[in-house]
């Protein structure tokens, strides 16, 4: 804990992107407060204003005020960033344990499904269980979660087989303790620092994804603001209002490389062999 | 050689057969079956008919030989009839879209070469240079920005506001009427925002990754052995160095396969050409199973084949691995 708090005192980047993460979950938690306007509130007499004093970023073809949909919109995304990553770190977190720690053939079977899941088109993958399954917001942090466990599942899986052997666990081992006690209490802690920058990383591609989908029309219902949808609406007036193309992207890029950053950010202070090249 | 490809295919069996189960079972979850989407709650069909069908199509057998007999139709690439009007064979809408999702991955990959190759060599030989700063914060931007909203950007800068290239489609309304050569250019036209669209991400996530690369084999000992021989610093560069860079780049850049095909729903619904993801996307609206377990199946497949790729070109660079 100490490094990170170093790591983020020495790199400026990082720490303005962590400031920009607290922010934009501030401004989802407290998003009545801070708009100026209902951002569901159609208004005939200013659709399609470019930015102004009275609208920062323009209005929408229903006459919204395009930064209130903005700030509303950062609820879906930080939402589905932190359940589906919640969910892929779950199933991630389990298959890479059971596969590092007793090796052989459960390893074999549980690696060639991780495979074989790395083989599909993962957006392919989403889009079909979207067509199945009624495709609510829920859903689409389910889907996210079950197809993007893999990398976590791989990387959890390498910090066993390393620390499988280590004193430490067969001492845990020749005191009796049970195998889910060596594995959750014992090993897991060890592997919190790669864990911790996988989900950094998913929650950054969770949001894309997720922008994706919204953008295609899947899982969003209107009027409910999101930053995919507000693209995927603009993009028919992409003409006349740039604006409602511009806007909506940036606060995505901004979110997904504040997470990436911070995700580097963490890997940088956390990974020993990087600290000894420095040095 | 031959050996060790047939070593690698065989190792994909066992995937290929994972595959198919994975798509079977995905589109049982489906409610419902193939005949009330194409009977529907026509009142016209008997339930005597009903039961008649379903025992045409093998719907009255238990899940595990519906399975078996999907993988014997599949293997003689019959992946059934769509749902939509005309009633197609899914093979048939496949074979007529696949061929532009393919142009497009194929010249993107190429695209990512030419250009994460020299971006990585340069910003690892000239570490903390202003070359590899500004690089660094492309990447980074590249990275985080999503496809679709680089390729509205493109749209309106490079399509509407100097009208250099075409928005959408693959030619252009008076095709038929140019010249061979005038052909070429006009598709090439057409190409050049979706495959850089599609090639974008692959730049930085490679670029960055062949330049970590470039650091760590900079350290080894026979680079030092190769300077002190006098060995000029771009024959260090290109011929010592990169040469072993390389080696897991084509992995990587075989892991990215899926990737690409993936987002081709994305670019091809936004720039209007008519390919396999868009046709996915459609049948994923239309909730047309067929074809959706059809391109599944054929996506994967896809990757699959971009992996043995590089695997090949991964033994062709390391000759350790050939035995």
């Amino acid at each position: 804990m100490k490094e990170l708090i170093n790591a983020f005192k020495k790199n400026k980047l990082a720490l303005f992107s962590l400031l920009f993460i607290l922010l934009i979950i501030a401004a989802a938690i407290f998003a009545p407060f801070i708009v100026p306007y209902n951002p569901d509130k159609i208004n005939v007499n200013a659709i399609l204003l470019p930015p102004s004093f009275s609208h920062w970023l323009g209005t929408d073809q229903l006459g919204r005020d395009v930064f209130s949909r903005l700030i509303y919109g950062s609820r879906i995304s930080i939402e589905v960033g932190f359940i589906a990553v919640s969910i892929s770190l779950f199933i991630g977190v389990i298959i890479g344990a059971f596969s590092g720690y007793y090796s052989g053939l459960i390893d074999s079977l549980l690696m060639r499904f991780v495979d074989i899941m790395l083989t599909f088109p993962s957006f392919f993958l989403i889009l079909a269980i979207s067509a199945i399954l009624k495709p609510s917001i829920i859903n689409i942090m389910i889907i996210i979660g079950l197809t993007s466990w893999m990398g976590v599942a791989r990387i959890v899986r390498a910090e066993f087989i390393q620390n499988r052997q280590k004193d430490y666990v067969l001492a845990a081992k020749a005191s009796g303790a049970s195998d889910s006690y060596i594995i959750f209490s014992e090993i897991l802690p060890n592997c919190i620092a790669p864990i911790l920058v996988s989900a950094t990383l998913g929650i950054a591609g969770a949001i894309l994804i997720q922008a994706s989908l919204a953008f295609l029309g899947i899982g969003i219902m209107p009027p409910t603001p999101s930053w995919g949808g507000m693209l995927s609406r603009g993009k028919t007036y992409i003409m006349i209002a740039w604006w409602l193309t511009l806007f909506p992207g940036i606060a995505i890029l901004m979110t997904v490389l504040s997470f990436n950053l911070m995700g580097e950010a963490v890997r940088d202070a956390l990974d020993p062999r990087i600290n000894n090249s420095l040095k | 050689m031959v050996p060790y490809i047939f070593k690698r295919l065989m190792f994909m069996l066992p995937i290929l057969i994972g595959i198919t189960l994975i798509s079977f079972f995905v589109i049982h979850l489906a409610p419902g079956n193939p005949l009330t989407e194409q009977l529907g709650l026509n009142p016209k069909v008997s339930m005597g008919s009903r039961l008649q069908l379903e025992k045409l199509y093998g719907l009255n057998k238990p899940l595990i030989s519906q399975y078996i007999n999907w993988i014997k139709r599949i293997t003689t690439l019959n992946f059934g009839r769509s749902f939509t009007a005309n009633h197609e064979p899914v093979i048939k809408e496949i074979s007529r879209t696949i061929g532009i999702t393919i142009l497009i991955n194929s010249l993107a990959i190429i695209f990512i070469f030419l250009f994460s190759i020299p971006i990585g060599v340069i910003s690892a030989v000239k570490q903390n240079s202003l070359f590899d700063k500004i690089s660094t914060v492309i990447v980074f931007i590249g990275f985080a920005a999503p496809t679709f909203w680089v390729a509205l950007l493109l749209i309106i800068f490079f399509g509407i506001n100097l009208h250099w290239l075409p928005i959408g489609g693959i030619t252009s309304l008076n095709y038929r009427f140019l010249s061979p050569a005038g052909k070429i250019i006009n598709i090439s036209k057409h190409l050049v925002m979706p495959v850089f669209v599609a090639g974008f991400g692959g730049i930085a996530g490679l670029s960055r990754y062949l330049r970590s690369n470039m650091l760590e084999v900079y350290k080894s000992e026979y680079i030092t052995t190769a300077r002190a021989k006098g060995l000029k610093e771009y024959v260090v560069i290109y011929k010592h160095a990169l040469k072993n860079a390389l080696i897991p780049f084509i992995t990587i850049l075989g892991l990215s396969v899926p990737g690409l095909i993936g987002g081709s729903v994305i670019i091809e619904t936004i720039f209007d050409i008519n390919g396999m993801g868009r046709l996915f996307y459609q049948s994923v609206l239309a909730r047309d199973y067929p074809t959706i377990m059809g391109i599944l199946v054929i996506g994967a497949v896809l990757t699959l084949l971009g992996n043995l790729i590089a695997d090949v070109a991964y033994a062709v660079v390391d000759p350790r691995l050939r035995k």
